[in-house]
């Protein structure tokens, strides 16, 4: 038994530094699953809404006005759109393109960049017709 | 010949060409399926939401009474949450490893989702068709 707990291990997660590609693998992660409790709601909303006949109560959910609801609402945003991009360089390399190391990281940069921008656009027209 | 000598498959598991889940490569495809219709759903919903502040009561009112609109979120909703079912399933199996806890959350996975799909879809429907009568 002794022998056998000494035995080396093989380096898992802990051990490596933190890459781009790593952090953006485990993002695409996080983001799915926010999105999918994300669209739960939505739907579950939806659903109130139509059969309470549009309750003005029910349909401007009071709790997304606050601060919190408002930086979930920003953070799922984010997630729509970094999940979108990232999932799309997903589906080109199962198409066995851009392994390249160079690539990889560039197109992970491009990923990061995208969903930024998409996301500050989204809320500055947001706010602009506020 | 060389690579099939030093195969860790049986032949029998060769034969059935499916892995230790039984399911062979099903899983993993239609999550790339559900994935490229979404791609334009996902663009589709942005450009609808972002369009709805704009719209005034009137606007509001077509945009929801539209069939390619109500068509649209359907159809992104059940993509979505099959999408997000399936990639829940592979989150479940990389980090629950008591096998309990495991079949337990799945099987809550599969039933919220099921029930909000056709919830929803019920729901958009029975709101559809009063705007038309």
């Amino acid at each position: 038994m002794e022998m056998s707990r000494k035995r080396p291990l093989s380096p898992h997660l802990s051990i490596y530094r933190p890459q781009i590609t790593s952090m953006l693998s485990i993002m695409h992660r996080i983001t799915g699953a926010a999105l999918f409790f994300g669209i739960l709601l939505l739907v579950w909303w939806i659903i109130l809404s139509i059969y309470s006949s549009f309750d003005p109560d029910v349909v401007k959910w009071d709790f997304f006005s606050s601060l919190i609801g408002k930086s979930m609402l920003l953070g799922w945003s984010f997630a729509l759109f970094y999940h979108l991009a990232n999932g799309i360089r997903h589906l080109f390399w199962d198409a066995g393109k851009g392994f390249e190391l160079k690539t990889v990281t560039a197109s992970g940069a491009l990923v990061v960049v995208f969903a930024v921008c998409l996301t500050a656009l989204s809320w500055i027209y947001v706010f602009y017709y506020n | 010949m060389q690579h099939e000598a030093n195969s860790f498959k049986s032949p029998l598991g060769k034969v059935r060409g499916l892995g230790s889940a039984k399911g062979g490569t099903h899983h993993w495809w239609m999550q790339r399926c559900s994935a490229i219709a979404l791609v334009p759903l996902v663009i589709w919903f942005v450009i609808t939401v972002v369009s709805i502040l704009g719209a005034d009561e009137e606007g509001l009112f077509m945009l929801v009474k539209s069939p390619f609109n109500i068509i649209s979120f359907m159809l992104l909703v059940l993509a979505g949450i099959y999408h997000g079912t399936l990639g829940m399933h592979v989150i479940i199996e990389d980090y629950v490893h008591c096998k309990a806890k495991k079949i337990t959350s799945m099987l809550i996975i599969n039933f919220v989702s099921i029930v909000t799909a056709i919830t929803g879809v019920a729901a958009i429907l029975t709101f559809h068709l009063s705007v038309f009568s």
